[in-house]
């Protein structure tokens, strides 16, 4: 025996003692942390790194702040690639307390690894600053075998670096600390941290309204397009034969349709043919049937026109509605006698309105202006989505999870989708069962990104028109 | 001498070139392989008004995480004249213009500069620096072509 064995070099009383008036310090001059163990869901094999890794699980324990003067110097940079937090803390815990209290709380659970000792990678909620930590290295040997024992763990940690992590912890001021980009309206942007995609749900719509005028004589009641033509870039101008005098010259508009790929004059892929011509004033006092000519880059495009007493006038929108989708555009009716009833389409524009109703037919014979009424949007959304809940695309089968719920305009804010919602389908929670029919889904514009303002800009500069007619090398 | 104008052509290119890079995707796939994390890669212009970042990016005094990741940025860091492309300054070019086929524009060859740019890319995983330099390699062989509306009033 190498020791002297009439002294005691650290008897299990004495230490014990050591660690209870540690405990005891760390109850009366500590700070309430949340320690949250990271789950390894999907680690990457070669390069070895952990791809996912959730955070639902927040144990409050004590620990004593070592940085008495603040989190150090220059905490805040802005670098190029934004505002960067480099916030740095020394917690110490009691090693008996973690063994004693947060061990059985984590053993043995799924995708959770070492839970015989605080380790890296882990999570520290300081409620102080309402920041999240990750640990970064954690000492044990400090102080140095007192009494042959350790009593104490002090973690390092460092303002955790955010990429999509699941944070559901049932705590509601840590769940929070992951910032939303929407704030309590749309109008109201926060900084966001998570890698958003902002859903526009509809559920709850206005139907909308609009008034329609009568011609008695001599209106334009359709015009047919006889040829489609070719090469046209742009939508062109439609010109009608102007109306004898005292009458109302007609006004039409013109759509084109891509892929008519056995016109020559449409081998520059953004050069495309007349579809549709739509009335947008039916005209009055025409004895015969004006002519129709089409003003624009493209060449060949041709049309006919035909008149009728007892059209339909001009369509006025009177109320744009609310909660239309482009992908179900609603039906449009004209309720009056009539030889044959006038028949109209309509646009709906990304917010959700009727922006255009265009005069497909303007009808014959009728003694008055019939009444028109627009099919009403789909109204079945129903519910309240929950924070970090799963949406489901009922058609797409995409799912997502919930960030932020704004009901005050419809806007669902989710991360972690796994592939893209299509236009028009119902987003069902599976905890909350809210659902809501999808009306467009775009990327927040907050923050550091600004993806979608430099696409926006570079739409108007960037020449397509330019492209080699003969594919790209 | 001189007489004011402005084109915009520096910042039109500064755009152009950010627009290559801002529809960048990655997908992180589960143990069974299937996609169940995708997103948009953020990008933006490094250079900023400090308070303006300060405000937009961190409207909270108390910001409860670093800066979220991965993120891309890019900057104009370089301009250097270019003698090879250079042309003889008295040779003209002339654009008939569009609205009135009896008119032309004539502009003088213009003078050849060389931009030069960065982008940075940070991220928090190896996986997501491969898929997005993996996505941007194949296009420039060793150059990627684009047409831009430089000076809009001779189409150039």
């Amino acid at each position: 025996m190498a020791l002297n064995p009439f002294f005691l070099q650290g008897s299990p009383s004495e230490q014990n003692l050591i660690q209870d008036l540690i405990n005891e310090q760390l109850r009366m001059y500590g700070v309430e942390v949340h320690y949250m163990p990271r789950k390894f869901i999907t680690e990457n094999t070669v390069i070895r790194e952990v791809i996912e890794s959730n955070f639902d699980e927040a144990h409050p324990i004590e620990a004593y702040l070592e940085n008495f003067e603040g989190y150090g110097d220059q905490t805040t940079i802005l670098s190029k690639f934004g505002i960067q937090s480099t916030q740095e803390i020394s917690l110490t815990i009691s090693k008996e307390r973690f063994e004693a209290y947060l061990t059985p709380l984590m053993e043995g659970k799924d995708n959770i690894k070492i839970s015989n000792r605080p380790k890296e990678g882990d999570l520290i909620y300081f409620p102080l600053g309402d920041r999240l930590f990750e640990i970064k290295f954690v000492e044990h040997e400090k102080p140095f075998y007192q009494l042959q024992k350790g009593y104490v763990y002090t973690l390092k940690c460092e303002l955790f670096r955010y990429e999509n992590e699941v944070i559901d912890t049932d705590v509601a001021e840590i769940d929070d600390a992951i910032q939303r980009t929407l704030g309590s309206s749309d109008s109201e942007l926060l900084g966001g941290d998570a890698m958003t995609t902002t859903l526009k749900l509809v559920g709850v719509g206005t139907t909308a309204l609009a008034t329609v005028g009568y011609v008695s004589d001599g209106g334009i009641r359709m015009i047919s397009v006889t040829n489609r033509g070719g090469g046209y870039t742009y939508n062109p101008d439609v010109k009608i034969s102007i109306a004898p005098v005292g009458g109302t010259t007609g006004v039409a508009t013109a759509e084109r349709i891509s892929g008519i790929v056995a016109c020559e004059l449409n081998a520059n892929p953004v050069a495309e043919s007349i579809q549709k011509v739509f009335l947008t004033n039916p005209g009055a006092g025409y004895t015969e049937a004006p002519a129709v000519r089409f003003a624009g880059d493209g060449v060949g495009a041709a049309a006919t026109s035909i008149i009728g007493d007892g059209v339909i006038g001009i369509v006025t929108i009177t109320g744009g509605g609310s909660g239309y989708t482009t992908a179900t555009a609603p039906a449009v009716t004209f309720s009056g006698s009539a030889t044959v009833s006038a028949a109209a389409t309509v646009r709906v524009s990304s917010a959700g309105t009727i922006s255009h109703i265009y005069i497909t037919n303007a009808g014959l014979g009728y003694t008055e202006a019939p009444t028109i009424t627009i099919a009403a949007p789909n109204q079945t959304g129903v519910g309240t989505f929950q924070k970090n809940e799963i949406v489901r695309g009922s058609s797409s089968g995409t799912t997502a999870r919930v960030l932020n719920w704004v009901a005050n305009g419809g806007s669902l804010e989710i991360y972690r989708a796994d592939g893209d919602f299509v236009v028009g389908e119902q987003i069902v929670g599976a905890a909350s069962s809210a659902s809501y029919k999808l009306a467009s889904a775009s990327f927040p514009e907050t923050g550091f990104m600004a993806n979608e303002e430099i696409e926006g800009e570079a739409d108007a500069i960037i020449d397509f028109t330019e492209r080699n007619p003969f594919g790209m090398p | 001498m001189f007489e004011y104008f402005y084109n915009e052509i520096f910042r039109r290119t500064i755009i152009s070139f950010g627009s290559l890079f801002n529809n960048i995707l990655i997908k992180q796939d589960d143990s069974s392989g299937n996609v169940n994390n995708q997103f948009k890669v953020p990008l933006a212009y490094g250079p900023t008004q400090k308070f303006l970042a300060r405000v937009t990016q961190q409207p909270e005094l108390s910001k409860s995480t670093s800066l979220s990741l991965p993120r891309m940025s890019f900057e104009f860091v370089g301009l250097t004249y270019d003698p090879s492309r250079k042309v003889t300054q008295t040779q003209k070019f002339k654009k008939a213009l569009t609205s009135d086929k009896t008119s032309i524009h004539t502009g003088y060859m213009p003078v050849p500069y060389n931009m030069e740019f960065e982008l940075a890319i940070m991220t928090k995983l190896n996986d997501d620096m491969l898929q997005i330099v993996e996505q941007i390699l194949p296009y420039f062989q060793p150059a990627y072509t684009m047409s831009v509306n430089l000076v809009e009033s001779i189409g150039e």
